[in-house]
């Protein structure tokens, strides 16, 4: 299990230099970074001082270091249009996110379940066919639009929930139960549901169970659900990091304060650092959730940790 | 001459009942609907210019939010109604849809390509070659598409080719776990080792004896991954991260339609409409395929 745990680490490690010599490299790809970022009508002495002041004109690989003992110190450089530091935006509105993401999962999750367990134990019945048309909506319908058509009529046509922004508790229903119905968390845990427990109903201790005369229930919810849990929640876990990044366009149509809408702001402003940024925390979080879901399997399913991956 | 194909054909129909099996009953079950909605899309799209009623970009500012040919105030002449230019929305779902295929199949064909060859090279030659393919790989897949396409916009611009380029960049790692993971099924077959011992060069191995048995999954993911590109295409026009105004491109005009949504619904309805149309019927090709292409799945 240790050598299991350490190979994840290192592996987490390395896919974390990779992503920052991607992000180092892109600023770089088209010349000078202060390029991208200072106003065109900056002076020469003023660019060769700014040069100077990030330490541009020193090797590549001197440049790398800088950027990276800068990221280790929570150092992201400052925001063209905010004019402050990087960190602190994200800090304020990382929360927003993460907030809007759970209750979204927790939204998905609670209309899954009876889904999920209707489809697999009725296949070929309506609430099976119901199941399989949203998940091929869901892959086909784009988050942000599936938001803006639930806009349209819960708050623009019967005025029941606010259009946008983040002001009261009833603000975070429309973009909540977007990332939930339209961001693929729901279509794909019914799925995921669906597929292993027909799997497990299959078994022989599913079998054995009915044998023993437990009552169906029984069966279903505490012998069978346990086990198909299994990938559910991998997916889950995956997942949240993914939507965490994912949720640009969504937080964009519902004008919420999280680091997806700081994002969208960055672009307009042309606000190099902090777009670069945003994709340095995001891939980070990406990485991060996957280690702790790999690790986690592990303990779930001793297959794992003694199987091909030692 | 036109005999002549004629006969031509009618001996494939014959060749083809008599090889029964494989391609018997494939026209009969051919996914009639998606095939339809698809060459609409693309007839459309080719035929953009004769098409259009109106120019996608005159304005009429007299015209403002002209609503629907069905509802009060709609005129046929503008049959979906206009935007907040009093440009002709019809017209500009025509000529988008044109951008939307011509980014999806331009993209998958360049990632394709690249991710392809990459994997080839990486699950035929193994080693060093391979570590750092994958890990790159890797890195792509833990790089969110939009939050990268976003920052690369930023970097070079926007543009078209800077579009498809960086659509590119994300999908070629999808291609190449594919193409290696197949590349290592193949490789240790029997027919490869005699090939080779029959000595057949590495490229020509790669070329000849392992690249048309990765084919059909191949197929089947670039077809997904033009309905993923389009999708994506419009989340970053949506964004503004992708073709800039005043390019007509359906994330565009969902992006105008959420400006003015108290002022007409039409404005952002369509255009979204005519994403899930394309994407359902892409989505809904590649999954035919793929059971069509898989011997497996195909005898259920």
């Amino acid at each position: 299990m240790q050598r299991y745990i350490l190979a994840r680490l290192v592996q987490a490690l390395v896919m974390l230099i990779v992503v920052s010599v991607i992000v180092f490299g892109v600023a770089r790809m088209t010349g000078n970074p202060v390029d991208v970022y200072l106003p065109v009508d900056v002076s020469p002495e003023q660019r060769e001082e700014e040069v100077h002041r990030l330490g541009l004109d020193r090797p590549i690989y001197v440049q790398y270091g800088i950027f990276v003992s800068g990221l280790l110190r929570g150092d992201l450089g400052e925001s063209v249009k905010f004019r402050k530091p990087v960190s602190t935006l994200i800090r304020e509105r990382l929360p927003n996110t993460a907030s809007l993401v759970l209750l979204a999962i927790a939204i998905a999750l609670v209309l899954a379940f009876p889904l999920g367990i209707i489809a697999a134990l009725r296949q070929g019945g309506p609430w099976d066919v119901a199941a399989r048309v949203s998940a091929l909506l869901g892959q086909s319908v784009p988050t942000f639009w599936g938001g803006i058509m639930l806009m349209l009529v819960f708050a623009v046509q019967l005025g029941w929930l606010p259009v946008a922004r983040k002001e009261s508790l009833a603000s975070y229903v429309l973009p909540a139960l977007t990332i939930a119905l339209f961001g693929f968390m729901l279509a794909g845990v019914v799925r995921l549901l669906r597929t292993s427990l027909l799997e497990v109903l299959d078994s022989e201790f599913v079998k054995f169970a009915r044998i023993k005369g437990l009552p169906e229930y029984v069966v279903i919810l505490k012998h069978a659900l346990r086990n198909a849990l299994i990938p559910v929640v991998t997916f889950v876990g995956m997942y949240f990091g993914i939507l965490l990044a994912g949720s640009v366009t969504v937080e964009t149509v519902f004008a919420w304060p999280g680091i997806g809408r700081l994002a969208y702001e960055a672009v307009r402003w042309r606000d190099y650092p902090v777009i670069q940024s945003v994709v340095l925390v995001a891939a980070t979080i990406i990485i991060m959730t996957n280690l702790v879901v790999d690790i986690l399997y592990g303990y779930l399913d001793p297959r794992i940790r003694y199987g091909r991956s030692g | 001459m036109a005999d002549e194909s004629r006969a031509m054909m009618g001996q494939a129909t014959v060749a083809r009942s008599l090889t029964a099996g494989r391609h018997r009953g494939v026209w009969a079950r051919l996914p009639l609907v998606p095939l339809l909605l698809l060459g609409l899309f693309v007839l459309v799209a080719l035929l953009a210019d004769l098409l259009a009623l109106a120019s996608p970009y005159d304005t009429a500012l007299r015209l403002r939010f002209a609503p629907p040919f069905w509802m009060d105030g709609g005129t046929l002449s503008h049959p979906l109604g206009t935007d907040s230019l009093g440009r002709d929305i019809l017209s500009r779902l025509i000529f988008g849809a044109r951008i939307s295929l011509l980014v999806g199949l331009a993209a998958v064909a360049l990632g394709g390509v690249v991710g392809t060859i990459l994997g080839l090279v990486a699950g035929f030659y193994g080693g060093w070659l391979d570590v750092v393919i994958m890990r790159a790989a890797d890195a792509m897949f833990s790089l969110p598409t939009i939050l990268l396409a976003m920052l690369l916009a930023v970097t070079f611009g926007p543009g078209l080719d800077n579009l498809v380029l960086v659509l590119a960049l994300v999908l070629w790692a999808r291609f190449a776990r594919l193409v290696r993971a197949e590349t290592l099924t193949c490789k240790v077959r029997d027919y490869v080792a005699l090939a080779r011992v029959g000595g057949c060069s590495s490229p020509r191995l790669i070329l000849v004896h392992i690249f048309p048995n990765v084919l059909n999954p191949l197929v089947v993911l670039a077809t997904l991954q033009v309905g993923y590109v389009v999708v994506v295409e419009a989340s970053l026009s949506f964004l503004g991260a992708g073709v800039p105004p005043p390019i007509p491109t359906w994330g565009t005009m969902i992006s105008e339609g959420l400006e003015h949504i108290t002022a007409g619904w039409w404005l952002s309805v369509f255009p979204g409409v005519a994403v899930v149309l394309l994407v359902l019927s892409v989505n809904l090709l590649g999954d035919w395929l793929r059971d069509y292409l898989d011997p497996k799945r195909r005898r259920r």
